[in-house]
């Protein structure tokens, strides 16, 4: 795991996460802190011992502002996402680490390229299930389908395949067809090109028969 | 305007069939003559219970129910392709197929009905293909094969709905006191004119 920050407080803790991650990460995760307000800290959860740190990686961090980018290990140069968040909370029990973001604003990569822009006032990243679970009004924009948008309760971008899955309230709008999809659960891939949902629901064409 | 069927085939029945109709519905549809021009081409609602889209076309299944401003549709399967130049209205509909489900003998169901005049066309059949029409904003064709069923229900015109059944039949739609056009091959027709 790879970390880049100006705080040197956050660089102690860093370095713990950077022992465990390495266990579980196949690509590094570079955070960018784009506060070094002296409200960033370390801190303990219940149970923790400085001395197995490095090895349960026990750790919960909290920030405010962050950019973070996930490098695509199969792509060098490329990558699977970015994030900006205001506010940030960063948990290490064991070998996954949990990072909680608020106020989201993401790029989603598919295969190297930009597809889709995402904003949600929740997401929280896995590095286990490398998953992203944005949540709270979930707002995704296709790049490469002007005019292409989803929006849902909840999105789960799922980075290693460049895939999404959107439940709850879901409404896909197309920006060539203007076809509108209403339904509870829809999968997708990240350039809202390609479709399916198996939970019923409508869609309607404005231009029709 | 008012919308009457005009039934066209190369088998004597079938085109009795439309004759009678058109004499008997001929009286009822000179009292709605001047009504507001019924808008026969629009948005198309599509209820599903699985659906894939792939960019230039969607598939539809497990009985689906797609409603139009012409007409209302049933069908295990329907699968629709978009396409054409994105305009203010988006790109259109290029063609769309309609299956039933040969395994339960499910047939497609397709209702057009004319509200003012109270009757109903409805066609059943294996088998239904839409095309639109280019040269008409709100033209278009509806394909129906496989064991075809057309029934019409004239209450002011018939005394009970007529059955034919048939091999062919195809729908046009359009704008105009001209459509729904009903053309149908051979088949036989059972009328029971209401006078």
């Amino acid at each position: 795991m790879y970390l880049q920050h100006t705080a040197a407080r956050i660089t102690l803790v860093f370095t713990t996460l950077t022992v465990s991650c390495s266990l579980a990460c196949a690509a590094p995760l570079a955070v960018h802190p784009l506060s070094s307000s002296a409200s960033a800290k370390a801190q303990k959860t219940p149970g923790f011992n400085k001395n197995d740190a490095g090895s349960t990686g026990n750790l919960r961090v909290t920030n405010s502002n962050i950019y973070a980018t996930q490098p695509d290990s199969k792509r060098p140069g490329k990558f699977l996402w970015k994030i900006w968040a205001s506010g940030f909370t960063l948990l290490n029990p064991g070998d996954q680490i949990t990072v909680t973001v608020q106020n989201v604003s993401a790029l989603l990569f598919q295969t190297g390229q930009a597809a889709a822009t995402l904003h949600a006032p929740l997401a929280t990243y896995d590095n286990i299930k490398h998953t992203i679970v944005a949540s709270g009004g979930v707002m995704v924009h296709s790049i490469s389908e002007p005019g292409t948008t989803l929006r849902a309760d909840n999105v789960v971008f799922y980075a290693a395949t460049g895939k999404l899955k959107a439940t709850g309230h879901v409404v896909y709008h197309n920006g060539k067809t203007l076809m509108e999809l209403h339904t509870n659960e829809l999968d997708g891939d990240t350039k809202l090109k390609t479709l399916s949902s198996n939970s019923g629901g409508s869609v309607a064409l404005p231009k029709g028969l | 305007m008012v919308y009457l069927p005009r039934t066209r085939t190369n088998k004597s029945g079938l085109l009795l069939t439309g004759l009678l109709l058109s004499a008997l519905v001929c009286s009822a549809a000179g009292q709605y003559a001047g009504a507001a021009e019924k808008q026969t081409i629009g948005p198309v609602t599509i209820v599903y219970k699985h659906f894939t889209y792939t960019g230039s076309a969607f598939t539809a299944e497990g009985g689906v129910t797609l409603t139009s401003a012409s007409y209302n549709l049933t069908a295990q399967t329907v699968v629709v392709y978009l396409g054409g130049k994105a305009g203010p209205g988006g790109t259109g509909i290029t063609k769309a197929i309609a299956d039933g489900d040969p395994a339960t003998g499910t047939q497609v169901v397709g209702n057009f009905d004319d509200v003012k005049l109270g009757r109903s066309y409805k066609f059943y059949a294996d088998h239904a293909v839409y095309k639109p029409d280019p040269t008409k904003p709100s033209g278009g064709t509806v394909d129906f094969t496989g064991n075809v069923t057309m029934s019409i229900e004239a209450p002011d015109a018939l005394a009970v709905p007529s059955i034919t059944h048939l091999k062919h039949a195809v729908v046009t739609l359009g704008s105009g006191p001209d459509y729904p056009r009903i053309d149908g091959d051979e088949g036989e027709t059972v009328l029971t004119p209401l006078h």
